[in-house]
């Protein structure tokens, strides 16, 4: 039996919460399962993802630290390394190589943050005067480590319904003599209503502890609410849970107090499309009608979209997942089109992609 | 020689449908008018016609009238009409894809395909480009510099407006497709409504009676 890594209880232990919240973690007993289908989540992955803070504009390098360039960047383990190096240089961080490396910055940096190591080094008066400020600094670094070595979270069952509302800045009730009269101002933020459901509380037993003569478990297993801290779909929930509390923000977490240091963002992947936000508020709701699951609901305000579709002019059929080789020939080009005959119709209305927004 | 079959067909494949050919089927249009609200901004030929009409569409009219109560009764003032409000609940139709059916698949990496490459989908991605438009004349800068109007055609009726609200939702309980509402505020409208009819009168009806070929008795 093989662990999954995304089912791993503590996978974002040590991401920064706020203030307002403590956690810690317990020892896993059983072993959680993931009673929803892999198949499903394959073709339609709903992703959550936190993105360091921005330092402007200005402050993009050539590789490339712009949010967007740095999640597009998970195409390859080599183009992630060098797209989150970017963020550490603009941070005044060195570059990092391999997973080891990066283990070795994030522990170096907590042992500054949270043990104070860095004034052992003090030898003069004005180096202690800015020893808050290094603190500060190291705080700031150690939390922009954690998000580019964090994974990305995927939902092990997608939301039941997403909903997105757009909305005009604009006024038409200014009345004159000729009519009322039309100001606009463009748009306002869109916002993302997400809801959903957990999985069902499932969880197993680890065959380590497993005695057959005994007829009792040594911890509650199968479908039950008693199963809902050792079951994937409870994890997997408190993992959103958990990204929602950090919403992208770097805490302060040396004095703990409520002045946030900097702010990064959110993103969700979902349908080629890439949202990026902040949460605004989350729900969930436990009810006697649905003892071995729970329903979440959320709110998500978007900075910006990024459409990372690609546009496709042609339609081709699936291709298995099974054959690499067919997968990389993505009807990006014109020349697989409805029967083969290398001149596809346009299925799109392309003219009115063409309008400016 | 053959012609070519349509694979998927679309509810108004051809323009001369979109008229009143007798089947009963009635056009959403919509078209980008410039500042002078009267010269089309697309393409000659091109116009958003929506693939699935809307579920329902609901114009709400209100007067704009104040009354203030005196000792001696009401007064009232009568300031007009308010701006008339359309809104509408529609859907993007089926996620439909050759050779897969309904999808709902959205990992085009792994898939060599998703979704988006479906008529549905692609309405959806007009009605959102029509959305962020609004009939706006931007700058480089993406600021609104000056405002044309949106052109809204159905019916008999031609509604000059614009986008308020856009609400498109992805439901489990609509699979394989978007439910979109839209909320447009008019600031013009435009009816064509049809002439009364020449009725005849008795004495055209004694007139123009045909010879049946009754012979005297």
């Amino acid at each position: 039996m093989t662990i999954r890594p995304d089912l791993i209880a503590n996978r974002y232990d040590g991401l920064p919460v706020g203030p307002s919240l403590y956690y810690s973690f317990e020892t896993q007993q059983g072993i959680p399962v993931d009673g929803s289908r892999p198949e499903l989540r394959e073709k339609s992955p709903f992703t959550i993802t936190l993105l360091p803070p921005e330092l402007g504009a200005g402050a993009v390098s050539q590789e490339g630290s712009n949010i967007d360039i740095y999640s597009r960047a998970r195409e390859s383990l080599v183009a992630q390394e060098r797209a989150a190096n970017a963020v550490r240089n603009l941070f005044g961080a060195s570059s990092v190589s391999g997973s080891e490396g990066a283990s070795l910055r994030l522990a170096g940096l907590q042992q500054i943050v949270s043990a104070g190591q860095e004034i052992q080094r003090a030898t003069a008066n004005t180096e202690r005067a800015v020893l808050v400020d290094q603190y500060t600094a190291a705080d700031i670094l150690y939390q922009v480590e954690l998000m580019l070595q964090v994974p990305p979270l995927t939902l092990l069952i997608n939301p039941s319904e997403l909903s997105i509302s757009y909305t005009s800045i604009q006024k038409f009730s200014d009345a004159s003599r000729e009519g009322f009269i039309f100001d606009r101002w463009g748009e306002a933020q869109p916002s993302m209503s997400i809801s959903g459901s957990t999985g069902g509380y499932i969880a197993g037993l680890n065959p380590l502890q497993a005695n057959p003569l005994l007829a009792e478990t040594s911890t509650p297993t199968g479908l039950q609410f008693a199963s809902r801290p050792n079951s994937a779909a409870w994890q997997n929930f408190m993992s959103l849970y958990h990204f929602y509390r950090n919403n992208g923000y770097i805490y302060d977490t040396v004095r703990g107090s409520r002045a946030n240091l900097m702010v990064g963002a959110v993103a969700i992947d979902y349908d080629g499309w890439r949202w990026v936000g902040h949460f605004e508020d989350f729900d969930f709701t436990e009810s006697e009608d649905q003892q071995h699951r729970m329903e979440y609901s959320m709110t998500f305000t978007i900075d910006r979209i990024y459409d990372n579709s690609g546009q496709s002019l042609s339609v081709v059929p699936y291709q298995g997942s099974s054959s690499p080789s067919t997968v990389a020939a993505r009807p990006s080009s014109l020349g697989g089109g409805l029967g083969g005959n290398g001149s596809p119709p346009l299925l799109g209305q392309v003219p009115l992609d063409l309008i400016p927004g | 020689m053959s012609l070519p079959v349509s694979v998927f067909s679309e509810t108004f494949p051809a323009r001369e449908e979109e008229g009143s050919s007798g089947a009963g089927k009635r056009p959403f249009i919509f078209d980008v008018l410039g500042p002078d609200q009267e010269t089309s901004l697309l393409p000659e030929g091109v116009r958003l016609v929506l693939k699935v009409n809307p579920k329902s569409v609901g114009i709400k009219y209100a007067k704009q009238i104040e009354r203030i109560q005196t000792e001696d009764g009401f007064v009232e003032q009568h300031w007009g009409d308010q701006p008339t409000n359309i809104s509408m609940e529609a859907s993007t139709g089926g996620f439909m894809r050759l050779y897969t059916g309904l999808t709902s698949t959205t990992n085009a990496d792994r898939y060599g395909g998703s979704r988006r490459e479906t008529l549905g989908y692609d309405s959806y991605l007009d009605m959102l480009a029509l959305f962020h438009n609004n009939a706006s004349i931007y700058d480089l800068n993406g600021k609104v510099v000056m405002s044309g109007i949106l052109k809204l055609t159905f019916d008999q009726g031609v509604y000059l407006g614009w986008f308020e609200g856009f609400n498109p939702t992805e439901s489990a309980d609509n699979p394989f497709q978007f439910t979109m509402s839209t909320s447009f505020i008019i600031k013009r409208e435009v009816q064509r409504w049809r002439t009364a009819i020449q009725y005849p009168t008795v004495s055209d009806t004694i007139l123009n009676q045909p010879d049946l070929g009754q012979s005297p008795v």
